[in-house]
């Protein structure tokens, strides 16, 4: 019974230090409270934990929260009250030690203890712990941030009931330490709120309540950092933050001053790190430490990035604002501690902007946004420099960093203001609620007028305009359109390992299925090996499945871009345009995301630049000045699918036939569906831009992105009504490793054909085939005249079927040119994984690489364009060698 | 690059004892550096490549990865025997590219000192013995070293390279 002894033991030293506690610490004293509020919140836990102690547990929390309500300053004669926690804790130990339990003083040191807290229930029976609030769902910290965060000033009935629920909220579980910690140092914040004289500036301390808010936020959702509170770890730079907090000194107050004071001194140090010193940190530091400080930084400027542009849309968006802030802070925290200056100057007077913006004084938007943005760039430029550096390049001294850092210490000397704001784009709720036929749009139209200070949906709710449910998902749709969903956690490996990871999988795959393919496996009588290989299969696809996934990616990173590239084109285009990124989460392979880019970004600018027409335009037309430009991706049918669709003029059907004649493309538009002259501007040289910009219009444009999107196999497709926009859409293939291909069989040898290259196949009778001279053969199909190529000639594969009337023709797209291959028959479709033909070969003209088949042997995937030179020039020679006996003879 | 040269050099002058895997071509034993052999398997089918020299026998899947396989009886331009149950293809990593090999059997793993190796016969300036690190002798028997870095990658390389501009006029 050693555990039972060690833990009584244990509850019996908790009990002394409560004993101890409760006569040393005075009312004023409120982190020795907090302390002891803790101590009881371990003593519940320890007596819960036994069976035979549970009933004492109770106790312990009521004594508990009688502590909390002393540190909330409720209890009107703190001293009696610790009195009596002292007393309670003392028939606790007696209890314990059975040996001389006095008679239970229950009642009458409950009565006390009721008394001198003002406990309106002690709920001995444990469960009722409730305090004021009048909410009878659970509170969450999530409803306590936006409380605070939408707090006005000097609304102290608010701040009551921010402080009630932060206390149903620490009292409703259990909760690592350290969180506990700082939701009381968040309460203590609160009670020196309420006691700051009517008139003094609260600013401070709310923002200290902001901070300890999110921490605790942090905290709760990732308990294990909160718990080691580790203070290297840039993460969480408010876990231990809070816990200073409880002091009237504490760090967080001084730092916040000192960054104050900082703010007023850069002016006076121009920036006059050199890179010499940035060379003299990098040898001073390790530098696997410094690698792992690059990717972390890129991480977080990607992060600041993200939050920025979500401020775009929503510039209220607290939770956007302090992303941002939390990001620069980080990057100041670290590059400091490693001594990059530069880095740590400019993370700094970022960080202070950010600041006025979390606080409220100024707002993200507009000319504040576009510095941010600027701030992030150059922080990915100094980073990347650092970067460099590790890789043996010269550090290199951004030209315009000291400028930037001049503006951002005083970015209104600099003439920065909110007043570029674009329009207030995003979804807003009431329209969300219509739209789903929730609420009716007069309905709401009238709550949002009288709606006052407090939020639509607050004021939706009480004009009983749409129920509280509708509303409640309507905010959440609103926010996950805003993408506030929370991240996946995320570890990092490295590319070669989850390769080699996969291809072991795949390889897994073959091995099993010879096992269940084996005659033994297959005659086998014994249910239990037949059970045990059928169990094996199963896992086996499971880990494939698994394995493909590995590569995927979602496209947010890619949206993000492209969400960076309109805004900056809008504004140097003068247009405005609003973002619509729809299905960011769709998921794809992780090398396509680097590929499809630069079709993208060519598209989105001729949106921004051809499509949305200026302001003035649109508002002559009808239409709201400010454009949409909607990116959106979802998977059909095994493709990805990307499509860009603008509300801009659309494409000019007779300008495109009037260009396209000029150039020579078309003689007259006569016959000419739409779609085929929409086709037109996939033509190289063409553009139908008046002017060449700075972004597009030199006639490179329409026909890079469809090579571009061809050479991955995927295909662009165009629609467009004049006057009211196009839509570009991408059918791309989700991956590049895999191909979905055709197994052929030329005598012994299996081929595979990627089934996007072939037409159709046919067997030709005698009439359809013939010999042009100089030419080699050709048969025709359907009219159309087409050369033939025989597969077992161009490869010099012996054994396989020479008349095409008894083969198969399979006809294929060479660059847009039909032609037929004679192959001796079609086995079948099968998804491949494609495979280099490792090096020491080197590139085999016909083929694409190699794909392991079924069997595990290999078959070898034929590049139809390659494939159709080669067999011409075969064709060539023979006619040659055919010719020329002729002459001599 | 050139420090691995005269690295390589520096071996071939003073480090040529060591271990080395013996096999037989016909009655000839060879010899491979041990370090550079991965792995010993048995036959496979292998998947011919078409338009490639003679010597190159085609591909095989070696655990996921497509790897080539060279005939070291064509590339020493000795006639074509039947397969038996001892041909085996031995996978070598020359320059970090895997490929294999394909050799009537394999024998064992030789010991040979510095002292038994001696260099390759001179047959005059047009006969090319780069690819043979040495001559071996122990026993009584005479094991011909080969530098499969250069039997695989000098002429072949060339060859491709040959073949890749050779192949569309030819």
């Amino acid at each position: 019974m050693n555990w039972l002894n060690c833990t009584s033991g244990e509850m019996r030293s908790l009990l002394e230090e409560i004993s101890s506690r409760c006569q040393s610490t005075e009312r004023a004293d409120l982190q020795g409270l907090v302390a002891l509020a803790d101590l009881f919140a371990s003593l519940e836990q320890a007596l819960a934990g036994r069976p035979e102690t549970t009933p004492l547990a109770s106790y312990a929390k009521a004594a508990g929260q009688a502590t909390q309500r002393i540190v909330l300053a409720e209890v009107p004669d703190a001293a009696a009250a610790l009195t009596t926690l002292q007393q309670i804790s003392q028939w606790l130990a007696a209890t314990l030690n059975q040996a001389d339990a006095p008679t239970p003083p229950e009642a009458e040191v409950l009565a006390n203890l009721k008394r001198d807290s003002g406990l309106a229930d002690l709920g001995v029976g444990g469960n009722t712990a409730a305090t004021g609030s009048q909410s009878a769902s659970p509170v969450t910290l999530d409803d306590i941030a936006i409380a605070i965060s939408t707090l006005m000033p000097g609304d102290t009935a608010g701040l009551v009931q921010i402080k009630d629920r932060l206390a149903e909220w620490l009292a409703q579980c259990a909760r690592p330490q350290s969180v506990s910690e700082m939701g009381f140092s968040a309460l203590q914040v609160l009670v020196k709120i309420m006691a700051v004289e009517p008139g003094e500036s609260t600013d401070k301390l709310m923002e200290m309540l902001g901070t300890l808010v999110d921490g605790i936020q942090e905290a709760a959702d990732n308990p294990t950092a909160a718990s080691t509170g580790c203070p290297s770890d840039p993460a969480s730079p408010t876990a231990s933050a809070g816990a200073a907090a409880s002091s009237d000194q504490s760090p967080l107050a001084t730092n916040n001053l000192q960054s104050a004071e900082a703010t007023s001194r850069p002016a006076q140090t121009p920036a006059s790190q050199t890179v010499q010193q940035l060379a003299d940190s990098l040898q001073a530091a390790d530098p696997a430490l410094l690698a792992d400080f690059v990717t972390e930084c890129l991480d977080h400027i990607e992060n600041a990035e993200a939050s920025l542009l979500k401020l775009e849309t929503d510039p209220t968006n607290a939770e956007a604002v302090n992303a941002v802030f939390r990001a620069f802070h980080t990057i100041k925290g670290t590059s400091a501690f490693l001594g990059f200056g530069q880095l740590q100057q400019l993370a700094h007077l970022a960080e202070t902007m950010l600041d006025r913006a979390r606080s409220g004084k100024i707002q993200l938007t507009g000319g504040y946004s576009d510095l941010a943005l600027e701030a992030t760039d150059m922080l990915r430029t100094l980073v990347q420099s650092v970067q460099g550096s590790l890789g043996g390049e010269k550090p290199v001294d951004p030209p315009t960093l000291p400028h930037l850092l001049q503006v951002l210490a005083d970015p209104e000397a600099a003439g920065v203001s909110a007043e570029a704001s674009i329009a207030d784009a995003g979804l807003r709720l009431g329209d969300i609620l219509v739209a789903e036929g929730k609420a009716d749009r007069v309905a709401v139209e009238v709550a949002a007028a009288d709606q006052g200070a407090g939020p639509l949906g607050e004021a939706l709710v009480k004009a009983k305009a749409a129920s509280a449910k509708d509303v409640a998902g309507a905010i959440r749709l609103q926010s996950r359109l805003a993408g506030g969903e929370s991240e996946s956690q995320s570890v990092k490996v490295r590319i070669d390992r989850l390769d080699a990871l996969i291809n072991m999988v795949g390889e897994l795959v073959i091995a099993q299925s010879m096992v269940s393919q084996d005659q033994m496996v297959i005659k086998a009588t014994g249910t239990r090996l037949v059970r045990n290989v059928n169990h094996a299969g199963k896992i086996t696809r499971e880990l494939q499945d698994l394995s493909m996934s590995l590569r995927m990616v979602p496209l947010k990173s890619t949206f993000q871009k492209m969400a960076r590239l309109v805004r900056d084109l809008a504004g140097k285009n003068g247009k405005s345009v609003r973002f619509v990124p729809e299905g960011e989460d769709t998921e794809i392979d992780r090398n396509m995301v680097e590929v499809i880019n630069d079709p993208l970004v060519h598209m989105v600018r001729n949106a921004l630049d051809h499509g949305l027409e200026s302001p003035e335009r649109r508002r002559e037309a009808g239409k709201d000045p400010c454009g949409t430009v909607t990116l959106r991706a979802y998977h059909s049918s095994g493709k990805v699918v990307i499509e860009l669709c603008d509300d801009g003029h659309g494409l000019n059907r007779d300008k495109i036939i009037a260009k396209a004649v000029a150039k020579g493309l078309i003689e007259s538009a006569a016959g000419l569906t739409d779609a085929e002259i929409f086709d037109l501007i996939f033509k190289p040289g063409f553009s139908t831009a008046d002017k060449v910009t700075e972004v597009s219009g030199r006639g490179v444009g329409m026909d890079v992105v469809k090579r571009g999107v061809e050479a991955l196999r995927g295909k662009i497709d165009l629609a467009s009504e004049f006057g009211r926009g196009s839509t570009f859409t991408m059918r791309l293939p989700l991956t590049l490793a895999i191909i979905d291909g055709m197994v052929i069989r030329v005598g012994e040898q299996r081929y595979i054909i990627p089934t996007a290259a072939i037409h159709t196949s046919f067997r030709p009778s005698d009439d359809n085939l013939s010999v042009a001279v100089g030419r080699g053969e050709m048969v025709m199909l359907h009219d159309q005249l087409m050369p033939l190529f025989r597969v077992y000639q161009a490869f010099g594969i012996t054994n396989a079927e020479t008349d095409p009337t008894k083969g198969l023709l399979l006809v294929v797209d060479d660059e847009g040119r039909k032609c037929a291959l004679l192959v001796d028959d079609l086995l079948g479709q099968q998804q491949v994984v494609v495979k280099s033909l490792a090096g020491g070969i080197g590139e085999i003209k016909g083929t694409a690489g190699g794909a392991i088949m079924g069997d595990g042997r290999v078959g070898l995937i034929i590049d139809v364009p390659g494939f159709v030179s080669l067999a011409r020039d075969a064709v060539t020679a023979a006619e040659r060698s055919v010719r020329q006996p002729c002459l001599t003879a | 690059m050139s420090q691995m040269q005269t690295g390589a050099v520096l071996d071939r002058a003073t480090a040529r004892g060591g271990k080395y895997l013996t096999f037989f071509l016909g009655d000839q034993e060879y010899g491979l550096e041990i370090l550079k052999v991965r792995e010993i398997i048995g036959m496979v089918p292998i998947t011919p490549m078409p338009r490639t020299p003679s010597f190159i026998k085609g591909v095989i899947n070696l655990r996921g990865k497509v790897i080539p396989v060279i005939d070291l009886r064509a590339k020493f331009t000795m006639a074509a025997v039947e397969q038996t149950e001892e041909t085996c293809i031995i996978v070598v990593d020359v320059n970090s590219v895997e490929m294999g090999i394909v050799v009537d059997k394999v024998s064992e793993v030789q010991n040979i000192a510095e002292a038994d190796i001696s260099d390759s016969p001179s047959f005059g300036v047009s006969v090319d013995t780069d690819f043979i690190l040495g001559i071996g002798k122990q026993k009584g028997k005479v094991t011909v070293l080969l530098d499969i870095g250069r039997v695989l990658t000098d002429t072949d390389t060339a060859a491709l390279a040959h073949l890749a501009v050779a192949a569309p006029t030819a």
